[in-house]
């Protein structure tokens, strides 16, 4: 009869043991952007999220009040001072469920802003923030097609 | 020794005696456990048959295998247990009664569990060591798994649903007469939508894409790195949309498909490990469940992540 609660102890070891694959408590710190940006307090939310099969990247779409109302318009119904922001990742197997991809690391920031309108059109910063560190690119090549990209995205139905 | 052994020896002996009745006497206690009819075996490649039988037929399907040390009371009543609640989670007997959707998500579940180490249970293959899944077994449950997500560019029909569902959507105007309720008492929480994204998901499992929300103190719990336990009052919300792809291999959200919560609070949700679960499916937020035992499953499946607070998400701060 003694064994029987050593056979148990073993058995609770053993179940113990099995579960050490899966992370535990782990943040997703490759895919977090850097607390200095800030990006909380230009106050957006999410609009819609995107894959590109081909990058194997994944991206998150943002926007406060006014970019929603336009996206959600006619197009070309840009008016002043919407701000649109997509995040884009580089994609990582989900290391808890075989199945899925999840962000991995941080690949850019884009943001979007229209000013008030010069000749009858807003006027439209661009600016794209590169890296794990998100640092400000100089380039200036391709923005208009950037531009265009972002303002032409539907909102993602969300009732 | 001798002057000690003699009272122990006098109390010993009746205490075993009366041990030794009483485990006669339970054997007597035999609730039955019957193999009733296999109306729609499983059905998959030999290789991956063979794998599934061996590993997961005694518990979880019409077809167990009691050997005679599984018929020994009290371990019996266990295994008797733990079959009942194998088949009722997952029966590969009654496989054909499940549309085909459905029985691809419970094989990429299955596949989960193995990988996760939660299946087959640790105490069923210490004493049925022949059900253990090798890494080479892994390996060919997963090829099989991976051969059936099939994502091809959105057709005519799936286009269709997700611009029907875009024009009657309108942020705002929805307000619908009375807020639905999950069979467990959650209600739906419209301001899902003001909190922020914690990550997002692209299912290549069931052709999905999905943004995971977090509330206010879920997001300084990642801030603070206090999310093993998860703090009180904590929300999650997951939407699933159905992925819609180009022939570029761009994928944006196609119908939505349903919003599920986990709302945390280890007094009130007690008995379903510290969280409240729901699922709202379709714009209609149609609540998922016939009744309050629907969380079984949330939490069967969730089970894997016992040891990081039954969460899956890996959280992003922004």
């Amino acid at each position: 009869m003694k064994a029987t609660p050593i056979a148990l102890g073993a058995l609770l070891a053993l179940s113990a043991c099995s579960q050490h694959k899966v992370p535990t408590g782990q943040r997703n710190a490759d895919a977090s952007l850097p607390a200095a940006f800030n990006f909380n307090k230009l106050g957006l939310r999410v609009l819609s999220t995107f894959v590109n099969r081909r990058q194997a990247t994944t991206a998150t779409l943002y926007g406060n009040d006014l970019a929603r109302q336009a996206a959600l318009g006619a197009p070309g119904a840009t008016q002043p001072g919407e701000v649109l922001a997509l995040i884009t990742w580089r994609q990582q197997p989900d290391p808890n469920w075989f199945g899925a991809r999840i962000p991995g690391a941080l690949q850019s920031l884009e943001l979007l802003r229209t000013g008030p309108a010069s000749a009858a059109r807003p006027a439209v910063r661009y600016q794209c923030f590169v890296g794990k560190d998100l640092v400000l690119k100089a380039d200036t090549l391709h923005q208009q097609a950037r531009i265009a990209y972002l303002l032409a995205q539907k909102p993602a139905v969300l009732p | 020794m001798s002057v000690a052994a003699s009272p122990f020896r006098r109390l010993l002996l009746p205490a075993g005696a009366l041990l030794g009745a009483a485990f006669v006497g339970i054997q007597f206690i035999h609730p039955p456990l019957e193999n009733p009819p296999v109306t729609g075996d499983f059905q998959a490649p030999v290789a991956v048959k063979n794998i599934v039988q061996r590993a997961c037929y005694d518990c979880h399907s019409n077809q167990t295998n009691l050997r005679w040390f599984d018929k020994v009371a009290p371990v019996y009543w266990q295994v008797s247990d733990h079959v009942k609640e194998g088949r009722a989670g997952l029966n590969f007997s009654t496989w054909q009664s499940m549309p085909s959707d459905a029985q691809k998500a419970k094989l990429w579940e299955s596949v989960n569990q193995i990988l996760a180490g939660a299946m087959p249970l640790s105490e069923y293959t210490l004493a049925h060591p022949e059900a253990k899944v090798s890494a080479q077994d892994v390996a060919v449950l997963k090829q099989y798994v991976a051969s059936l997500a099939k994502n091809p560019p959105a057709d005519t029909a799936k286009l269709n649903a997700a611009e029907q569902q875009y024009q009657h959507w309108q942020p705002g105007a929805v307000k619908p007469t009375a807020v639905p309720v999950a069979p467990n008492g959650i209600a739906y929480l419209p301001d899902y939508k003001n909190w922020q994204a914690i990550s997002t998901t692209e299912r290549f499992d069931n052709g999905t894409i999905r943004v995971v929300f977090g509330n206010a103190v879920a997001v300084k719990a990642i801030r603070e790195k206090h999310i093993n336990p998860w703090p009180n009052g904590t929300a999650f919300a997951k939407v699933a949309w159905d992925q819609l792809a180009d022939t570029e291999g761009n994928v944006r959200p196609g119908a939505f498909k349903q919003v599920e919560y986990m709302l945390k609070d280890d007094q009130k949700y007690a008995a379903t490990k510290g969280w409240g679960w729901a699922r709202f499916k379709t714009p209609k937020m149609v609540p998922y469940g016939k009744d309050a035992l629907f969380t079984t499953e949330c939490i069967n499946c969730h089970q894997p992540m016992k040891n990081n607070d039954f969460v899956f998400t890996q959280p992003l701060s922004h």
